[in-house]
């Protein structure tokens, strides 16, 4: 998983969901088979499926559906996000060698029109499952499983899902994009990395650009710079390696370059971002981020979880 | 050996006559009380009342239903299994067919005689040796919930079928039941409703398929539940005895329908009912007593026993030959299943193409096909009463549809939001409707008590109209307003009145209820590897109140001489698909009509030509107008039918011979069937011809 911020505190054993809060940068573009819940708890955000982009605000929530491309950023203020992640026992999708089949959810709160039980309750068993997951109580890997089994079996009662089901060589724009993320990847540094990719795939550059244009509603180009300077972002803020370093690990030809582009994307230039990176910690000098965050986090989502309990006197 | 077979296929009356003089010596040594046991069913009733509600997780039927036998004399019992559209037993063995409404569409004799042979075996494999799954009721309305048991609206067609069912069957050695004796086509209130009709109804329109059946050499019969004329058919005297057993001089044996099929031992017995079942009930002790006090004779007790007899010591004789046969053969269920697919291919029904919306092209690669509807994961097989089949497997419309993809995406959705059907509408590149009927509309009803334990009610007459669900053409008409070429699926056992969705589909596919193999076929037609070739074994109106009147929950309903085509006809009321309506992919052009005399026949012959480009099955019907003059008698009745395969090109000639006897109409006066003379109209896909028929 691509996730940086508080990805340790998600208690997996036992549980049937990956289930935690970030504090959130950006998350460069990428895919994975595990269906998503995003639910903002607090600040703005913008995310990027596939060509759509939404813009969610404390109470929105969208689920990412498995394979789907997907992408978060916002404007720097500070936003929470919980996202909890459903592991693949549920049999919501069908693998093999040959085949992907999956259900395929429409759950966006700002476009999608409600489910019979509302957008509200959903919010509140997410609230719920990441609650529990954090409190890491002994009951908790009973509750989180109660609330996840209510939330699909939500899901499959009142929200609008269809069936998807496609040949995995069926050559689709979607899956060479899917490819072309993975490729990227494993293969940031070298300078010529698109070209490289066409020829790993055996498809043209056109080709390729029509894929990546055609599913993400952006350039092939703008999508290695995502996932450029998302690593440099990350070497920037969890490393002490130059700058020089990270620059040619990150597949930047010159400096000017990697000055440009961080700076274009982020606002900054990579020196101004690792300063203020190392300031923000630097103001709790002695137990750490994620300890400082857990208990203002576990309140905002005891709020959520207790004022719809008593409206509904649960 | 070989000529025994002959013989036994051809005349399984005399074969069983053979049986005579023995089975007499066998009967002769026998007390009362063996004799009446060999006239019930060895079942208890709350075996029979557990496996209906599937308590003990068992089902019905799950192993054959015992009745009588006796090893001191090595008397076969008889091994009841039920079906219709395949044998009923164990789970996940036997092959799902379609249903005998499908297979009254493919309008094809050779084929229906196969089913019965492979359904044959498959009952020799199950332990049994009667099969009561020959269905030939005449739907006197197209609500019927069981008309997708028998084989359409017409007599003639639901004849010709169920005598090649019957054929079928019996060339393994195993008995043919055919049922329901008769009058029953009518479910909510099958165990009250009384059937009132006439003379000439009943041998002009509801009876023949039953003789048919007989001379075509079925062993067996059950009666029905409901009453003729008053008195329940299991005790009706006038049609067990005086027509069935007198007048058609039917060999074998009469049983009852389950349970509620007799209700007085007296009467049952005398009225010729020779075995009660599945259990002993209104026989056994009862029926003893009964000759001990002289209310029954004792000749009514022999006479049974020796139709017993006589029947279970030759068929099982064959059965036995035949049983080592067919275990040898390691592809048996291979075979029936690849039949069971060849069936659904000629039995599915295109209805309606505007501008050639079918077949469809787009199952490339980037290509979407949507299908929608809630019933288009279904293993939607039919009824879930006593037909019900558990085959090893059902590929239902969307793993058809998605087999004979080659690199599409498919995207299934069952039609709730009607937002979300348009938005799929509009990124498809072809979108296709599952819609219809399934168990819960249509099939064997459960009352009310046991729906009550089983928590879900079924089954049933259509009571609610012949029309589609609000969900469907809320999907219909949602889909219509973003496209027009939209292809809809019917499922189904008897017409569907579609006056909602005028319109607004591109293409009409009948389905019906296809088998196990049935989304195999569909597959291959949406796409147009093979042609449609069904016809509709029954009209459908434009509206419902085009139809025979009828009140399903009414305790006496009568059955006029004219429903379905006829009616309509009589009416002069055209309806929305004609009977025998069905399109193809190809092209045919008829030509040269002749109509002439044969010996006792009417004999008429018509040149075919395909003159399309792709190959495919036709079915040729052939009506005959009969001259009307002694009697008011029905505009066209079908007389005769035949399928054949032709490559693009290809030109052949059929022929028909249609025998006086199927042109007699009942003559009141005389109290006999009678030839009328005068000019007979004929009719073969367009073309038309004239006979006179005189007096000799």
């Amino acid at each position: 998983m691509n996730y940086s911020v508080y990805e340790t505190i998600s208690n997996k054993s036992k549980l049937p969901v990956n289930a935690f809060v970030m504090s959130l940068d950006s998350v460069k573009w990428h895919w994975h088979k595990e269906y998503e819940f995003l639910a903002v708890l607090s600040g703005e955000m913008t995310l990027k499926v596939q060509s759509e982009e939404y813009n969610l605000r404390a109470g929105d929530f969208v689920l990412v559906n498995p394979r789907e491309l997907h992408a978060l950023m916002n404007d720097g203020s500070e936003c929470l996000c919980m996202v909890v992640q459903l592991s693949d026992e549920f049999l919501l999708f069908d693998d093999n060698e040959n085949v992907e089949e999956i259900l395929h959810f429409y759950i966006n709160s700002t476009t999608d029109e409600e489910p019979e039980c509302g957008y509200e309750l959903l919010y509140y068993r997410l609230a719920k499952i990441v609650y529990e997951t954090l409190a890491q109580k002994r009951t908790s890997i009973y509750r989180v499983r109660a609330q996840v089994c209510s939330l699909i079996a939500d899901l499959m009662e009142f929200a609008v899902y269809d069936k998807r089901k496609k040949s995995k060589d069926s050559g689709n724009a979607s899956n060479m994009v899917r490819m072309l993320v993975d490729y990227l990847e494993n293969n940031l540094m070298n300078e010529n990395v698109l070209e490289d990719a066409c020829k790993k795939m055996g498809v043209s550059r056109k080709t390729l650009d029509r894929a990546v244009e055609g599913t993400l509603d952006t350039s092939a180009k703008d999508l290695l710079d995502n996932l450029r300077i998302e690593k440099a972002k990350k070497l920037l803020k969890y490393s002490t390696k130059s700058i020089g370093y990270i620059m040619d690990v990150c597949g930047f030809i010159s400096e000017n370059t990697f000055y440009r582009s961080f700076k274009k994307y982020t606002g900054v230039t990579p020196k101004e971002y690792r300063d203020s990176v190392k300031r923000e910690e630097d103001k709790d000098d002695l137990k750490g981020y994620l300890d400082y965050e857990t208990p203002r986090v576990l309140a905002m989502l005891k709020e959520i979880v207790e004022q719809w309990e008593n409206r509904n006197y649960v | 050996m070989g000529k025994q077979e002959l013989r036994i296929e051809e005349n399984w009356k005399e074969y069983r006559l053979s049986y005579n003089d023995i089975a007499n010596q066998i009967v002769g040594r026998l007390s009362l009380k063996e004799k009446i046991s060999l006239m019930s069913g060895r079942l208890t009733r709350e075996e029979i009342r557990s496996q209906i509600l599937n308590r003990k997780k068992i089902h019905y039927n799950e192993t054959p239903y015992w009745a009588g036998g006796l090893a001191k004399e090595n008397v076969m019992p008889v091994l009841f299994v039920d079906g219709s559209r395949g044998v009923v037993c164990s789970k996940g063995v036997y092959t799902g067919f379609p249903t005998a409404v499908l297979r009254g569409a493919t309008f094809d004799r050779d084929l229906e005689r196969r089913i019965g042979e492979a359904i044959g075996s498959e009952v020799i494999m199950a332990g049994g040796n009667l099969f009561g799954g020959c269905c030939i009721n005449l739907p006197y309305h197209s609500g019927w919930g069981r008309a997708q048991e028998s084989y359409g609206e017409d007599t003639f067609l639901i004849g010709e079928m169920g005598a090649s069912l019957v054929k079928g069957v019996q060339s393994t050695g195993v008995i043919a039941c055919v049922k329901h004796f008769a009058f029953n086509s009518m479910e909510n209130n099958r165990l009250n409703i009384n059937i009132i009709s006439d003379i000439r109804a009943e041998r002009e329109v509801f009876l023949p398929q039953f003789k048919k059946c007989i001379e075509a050499g079925a062993g067996a019969v059950m009666t029905a539940y409901n009453s003729y004329n008053g008195e329940i058919c299991g005790q009706n005297k006038y049609l067990i005895s005086d027509i069935l057993k007198k007048e058609w001089d039917f060999d074998g044996f009469v049983i009852s329908d389950f349970t509620w099929g007799i209700n007085d031992t007296v009467k049952a017995a005398n009225a010729g009912m020779d075995v009660e079942m599945p259990h002993t009930y209104c026989f056994g002790d009862a029926l003893h007593k009964a000759v001990d006090d002289g209310t029954v004779a004792l000749d009514i007790i022999d006479e049974a026993a020796v139709r017993i007899v006589r029947t279970m010591l030759a068929h099982g004789e064959r059965l036995l030959k035949e049983r080592n046969e067919i275990k040898k053969n390691k592809n048996l269920f291979k075979e029936h299943i690849q039949l069971s697919l060849e069936c659904a291919r000629r039995g599915i029904t295109l209805i309606e193409n505007n501008n050639d919306t079918l077949p469809l092209t787009c199952k490339g690669k980037g290509k979407k096909i949507v299908v929608l509807g809630r019933l288009a994961e279904e293993d939607n097989q039919g009824d879930r009463g006593s037909s019900r089949t558990y085959p090893p497997y059902i590929v239902n419309s969307v793993e058809g549809i998605w087999k004979i993809l080659s690199g599409a995406e498919l995207i299934v959705y069952s039609g709730e939001s009607i937002g979300h059907c348009k938005r799929l509408a509009r990124e498809a590149d072809a979108v296709i409707i599952i819609a219809g009927n399934d168990y819960h509309v249509e099939g064997e009803h459960i009352k009310a008590d046991e729906a009550i334990i089983k928590n879900e009610m079924f089954g049933g007459d259509r009571v609610n109209g012949l029309g589609l669900s609000k969900q469907d053409i809320d999907i219909i008409s949602a889909v219509a307003e973003i496209r027009q070429d939209s292809v809809l699926v019917l499922n189904g056992g008897g017409a569907i009145v579609l006056d909602d969705i005028t319109g607004m589909t591109g293409a009409i596919l009948m389905q019906f209820y296809p088998g196990m193999e049935g989304g195999t076929a569909l597959g291959e037609i949406l796409f147009g590897k093979i042609s449609p070739c069904g016809r509709l074994p029954f009209a459908i109106p434009n509206r419902e109140e085009n139809l025979v009147e009828i009140d399903w929950e009414a305790d006496e309903q009568r059955y006029e001489q004219y429903h379905g085509y006829t009616y309509l006809d009589k009416k002069n009321i055209k309806p929305k698909y004609d009977f025998g309506h069905g399109l193809s992919y190809s092209t045919f052009e008829y030509s040269n009509l002749e109509c002439g005399l044969g010996e006792n026949c009417v004999h008429v012959s018509v040149n075919i030509k395909n003159t399309g480009r792709i190959e495919s099955y036709q079915t040729v019907l052939m009506f005959i107008g009969t001259p009307g003059k002694e009697i008011k008698r029905e505009a066209r009745l079908l007389k005769g039918f035949e399928k054949v395969f032709l490559k693009p090109g290809e030109c052949r000639t059929v022929e028909f011979d249609c025998p006086f006897m199927e042109l007699n109409f009942y003559d009141a006066a005389s109290g006999k069937m009678k030839m009328e003379f005068g000019k007979y109209k004929i009719s073969v896909e367009g073309l038309t011809g004239e006979i006179e028929i005189n007096e000799q």
